[in-house]
C-alpha cells in the first residue's frame, strides 16, 4: 500500500519538476505570468483548450513564443497584442468590449432584464 | 394579442441566431492579417539555399501557400494549382510549415511543384507571423504587400475561380 502511495507521489513530483525544466524562469513572477497567460489564451487547433492544456504543435510553437516574451521582460498586454494581431481577438478566451461583441457582452444582462420584467408582470397578473 | 407575439418574436430572433451559428464554421474564421501588409520575416529558399523574404517577388500578386509533404490535403491540391498557374501565370511561392525541407524536395519531384520559390519554415515562425493554423493555407498578397485574401484549407477549382480569380484580374484590369 505504501508503495503505492509513494509512486503516486513520485509522479506528481516528476511531472511538476519537468514543468520547471522545460519553461525555466528567473523569477516566480514570470512563472506566474507565463502560467496566468497561456491560461487565458486559446488554441487555435483544439478551440475549447487553452494553451496550457494543449500540446498541439502550434500551442507548442505559441508557448514557446510567450516564454521567451515573459523572460524578455515584456508585459501581458504587449504579447496579447503581438498574439491578437495575427490570430485575432479569437485567441483570447475574454474578448474585449467593442462593436463586434457588445451584444456579447451585454447579452446575459440583457436576458436577465428581460426575465426579471416577465416574472414581475407574470406576479403582477396573478395577483 | 400583443402579449403573445412578444415572446413569439423574442422566440423568433433567438431561433434566427441559433440558425445563423449552425450554418457557421467555427474553423473558417476571417484572418487578423486581411488588409495588413505581409510580414517580412526571413526565411531560407530551399533551392538556393539564401535567406529571402517577400520583398523580392513584389510588385505583381502572388499566392502565399503553406504547404508540408506529410500533408494529405496538399497532395490532393497539387495537380489543381500545377493546372490553374499554366493558365493563369501567378506567382506562387511555396512555404514549407514545420517539415524537412529534403523531405519536401522529395514530395515535390513526386507530385509536381507549382512553386517558382519553396521557403523552408520548419520551425513554424513565418507560420506564426501570418496567423497561420495548419497545412494547407492560402495568402493572396497584392502588389504592394497587403493580405487581400486568405484561405484555409484545400484549394479547390471553385475556390481559385470564386475567390482568387476576380481579385487577380481586378489588379489586371487597374494596370492595363
Amino acid at each position: 500500500m505504501s508503495r503505492r502511495i509513494l509512486t503516486f507521489c513520485i509522479f506528481f513530483i516528476y511531472t511538476s519538476c519537468y514543468a520547471e525544466v522545460k519553461y525555466p524562469f528567473s523569477s516566480k513572477t514570470q512563472e506566474a505570468q507565463f502560467t496566468h497567460l497561456i491560461t487565458e489564451l486559446r488554441c487555435m487547433v483544439c478551440h475549447h483548450q487553452n494553451l496550457a492544456e494543449s500540446e498541439a504543435p502550434l500551442a507548442l510553437d505559441m508557448k514557446q513564443v510567450i516564454y521567451q516574451k515573459v523572460s524578455a521582460g515584456e508585459s501581458d498586454s504587449e504579447i496579447r497584442t503581438f498574439l491578437t494581431d495575427r490570430y485575432g481577438d479569437v485567441i483570447l478566451f475574454k474578448p474585449p468590449f467593442k462593436i463586434m461583441t457588445w451584444f456579447l457582452w451585454l447579452a446575459p444582462v440583457l436576458f436577465i432584464f428581460f426575465g426579471i420584467a416577465v416574472f414581475y408582470r407574470h406576479v403582477r397578473v396573478e395577483k | 394579442m400583443l402579449k403573445k407575439m412578444i415572446p413569439m418574436g423574442v422566440f423568433l430572433v433567438v431561433c434566427g441566431f441559433l440558425l445563423r451559428g449552425l450554418q457557421l464554421h467555427p474553423q473558417e474564421m476571417p484572418s487578423a492579417q486581411l488588409g495588413k501588409a505581409i510580414p517580412m520575416v526571413d526565411v531560407v529558399d530551399v533551392n538556393t539555399l539564401k535567406s529571402c523574404n517577400l520583398s523580392h517577388w513584389l510588385g505583381q500578386p502572388i499566392l502565399v501557400h503553406f504547404f508540408a509533404s506529410w500533408c494529405e490535403n496538399c497532395t490532393d491540391e497539387m495537380p489543381i494549382l500545377i493546372d490553374w498557374r499554366q493558365t493563369h501565370h501567378v506567382t506562387i511561392i511555396g512555404v514549407d510549415y514545420k517539415d524537412n525541407p529534403e523531405e519536401a524536395k522529395q514530395w515535390l519531384s513526386l507530385w509536381g511543384n507549382a512553386f517558382v520559390a519553396f521557403l523552408d519554415d520548419n520551425q513554424g515562425q513565418f507560420g506564426l507571423n501570418l496567423g497561420v493554423v495548419a497545412t494547407p493555407e492560402t495568402f493572396l498578397v497584392d502588389e504592394q504587400g497587403i493580405v487581400q485574401y486568405r484561405h484555409q484549407g484545400p484549394l479547390t477549382p471553385e475556390i481559385l475561380t470564386r475567390e482568387i480569380e476576380p481579385r487577380i484580374q481586378q489588379w489586371s484590369h487597374k494596370h492595363v
